[in-house]
């Protein structure tokens, strides 16, 4: 029973693709945020120029959680020793206890590839196979719903959202990849797109994107969007 | 359970249990040692008692009856604490002179069950460079970060020593007066014991004793019981208690969150530097005496 547990064989399936971890809206400036990739503990920050870090939430020193620590705009900071590690390569920069001497060029904090896109921040453990196609068509005018946090595999959950369609009356839905469910008009065009997140082996979030309508009715049709969503996670719930 | 079977050294050696100021006689107190349910109880001002209790049938603060006393497990009493183990010691209780020079105060601040390992606890006690961070203003403060090298060794009695560590305090002690620089020295006698000599601001020849008993409840979890004996004359003991708890309250924290609750003995697990020495050696050592009850082995890394 190791406490770091390798990565499930339900998960290893995601490993190429690009998995979206929060909303844009999720990680103001300054602050950290702590995230879950496909098992994986995450550390995500941005530093001043607004540029995002996907990081492993351990300190390489001594295995402390990242996230206690402090963001100092361009590094973060460990609670436990201080040491510094910077944006982008996660590289230690500095060791308090060894003030005048450089770090070892070995030390750094594991860092995930990460982007940020249509108000989604994206990460990948393992070189990603294509660009995060499902949010790459998103309509321009569009309104991130509430995330939802559900205690399913990711797969149980992507079929129910199919299932349980939330299509308009003659619309249709379709799981364009594993992570993405589409729902479309009868006239063809996208209503709603249902991007999953496998955090764990058995815990999922669901982000919705709603496309704006016409006439301001948008909030209405949200509200009643992240009900249905609402009642479809005790149902999943209920069944695993 | 599995990994205490499989760790003799941890089994036979001497555990503590309970403060004695926290068993009022005729009360029972229920704690877990080694993943096994324990009770135990104070029958008279000299009488203590140990006994299994595997239904956990016993609640804690009931009264001592004789019906619920289950198989009794070896007891002794010694630095305000009581002492058990859940097979046959191998080794008497480690020896800490100290406790009994005259001019000294003995006074347990208190125990605090920590959600981490016992050995990451200890580990803890013996780290200098946390201090300006996670003690400032107390035992650390920027721009005093710099560990100065200092000797590890393992002396005669197969204990760890760390000696000639300094460090500057802004207040070291609730008697100190100013910033000093401290010397410490260190001492790990047990796996799950660790003593820390420290200068004394009104006796700079002599050594305040400060000492972190580990009971190991779980591999994951711990319950940390203080106990200090130091030279102090004027403070309250509400006073000397409350600083000693106030130091833990801050370890707190950090100690729960540790991704890997146990121990990890393979030297690249972890980025030691040499700051790190004592540290560094205390895991060595660990492995060298076989120890596996709540460390990470290199082979199940
Ligand atoms: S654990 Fe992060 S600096 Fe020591
Ligand atoms: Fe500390």
């Amino acid at each position: 029973m190791n406490d770091r547990v390798s990565m499930h064989p339900a998960l290893a399936a995601y490993r190429h693709r690009w998995i979206v971890i929060a909303r844009t809206a999720d990680v103001p400036a300054g602050h950290l945020f702590h995230g879950r990739l496909l098992g994986e503990e995450l550390a995500v920050w941005r530093n001043n120029a607004g540029h995002i870090n996907v990081w492993e939430n351990r300190c390489p020193h001594r295995g402390v959680r990242l996230t206690i620590g402090s963001h100092l705009g361009d590094q973060l900071q460990c609670r436990y020793h201080g040491w510094r590690y910077a944006t982008g390569s996660g590289g230690c920069v500095h060791i308090p206890a060894h003030p005048n001497e450089t770090p070892p060029a070995r030390i750094g904090v594991k860092v995930f590839r990460a982007l940020e896109r249509s108000g989604f921040i994206w990460a990948s453990t393992e070189e990603p196979s294509s660009e995060p196609a499902s949010i790459a068509h998103l309509p321009a005018d569009h309104h991130p719903l509430r995330s939802a946090i559900m205690r399913a595999p990711a797969e149980v959950v992507a079929a129910a959202l199919l299932r349980h369609a939330f299509a308009p009356a003659g619309g249709t839905a379709q799981r364009i990849d594993p992570l993405t469910v589409v729902v479309r008009h009868a006239t063809g065009q996208e209503t709603l797109r249902w991007l999953i997140q496998p955090s764990t082996v058995d815990t999922s979030i669901v982000y919705g994107v709603h496309a704006a309508t016409v006439g301001g009715a948008w909030l209405e049709a949200a509200q009643q969007l992240n009900a249905s969503l609402q009642s479809l996670r005790s149902t999943i719930e209920a069944q695993t | 359970m599995n990994a205490t079977a499989r760790d003799p050294v941890i089994c036979n050696d001497w555990h503590p249990v309970a403060g004695c100021i926290d068993l009022p006689i005729g009360r029972v107190h229920s704690t877990v040692l080694l993943d096994t349910p324990i009770a135990v109880a104070r029958r008279d001002e000299q009488t203590y008692l140990v006994w299994l209790d595997p239904e956990h049938r016993c609640r804690h603060h009931m009264p001592l009856d004789a019906a619920i006393i289950g198989p009794t497990l070896p007891a002794t009493l010694r630095y305000g604490h009581l002492w058990t183990s859940i097979d046959e010691p191998r080794h008497p209780l480690f020896s800490l002179p100290e406790a009994d020079e005259a001019g000294r105060r003995p006074c347990h601040p208190g125990s605090i069950g920590v959600h981490t390992g016992g050995l990451r606890a200890i580990e803890n006690f013996l780290d200098l460079a946390h201090f300006p961070f996670v003690h400032t203003g107390i035992l650390g403060a920027e721009p005093y970060t710099e560990v100065l090298d200092y000797t590890v060794t393992i002396n005669d009695a197969n204990e760890v020593v760390a000696t000639e560590c300094r460090f500057v305090q802004p207040q070291a002690a609730l008697n100190a007066t100013g910033a000093a620089e401290i010397h410490y020295i260190y001492r790990v006698p047990r796996p799950y014991t660790a003593i820390l000599y420290k200068t004394c601001p009104l006796q700079p020849e002599r050594f305040d004793v400060i000492a972190l008993f580990v009971q190991p409840v779980t591999e994951t979890r711990c319950i940390a019981h203080q106990w200090i004996c130091i030279l102090d004359s004027s403070s309250s003991e509400a006073a000397l208690r409350q600083f000693q708890l106030t130091i833990f309250g801050q370890d707190k924290p950090i100690l729960e969150n540790h991704r890997e609750k146990r121990l990890p003995l393979d030297p690249r697990a972890e980025m030691p530097v040499r700051a790190d020495a004592t540290s560094s050696a205390y895991r060595r050592w660990l492995a060298g005496l076989g120890v596996r009850y709540g460390t990470i082995s290199a082979s199940q890394q």
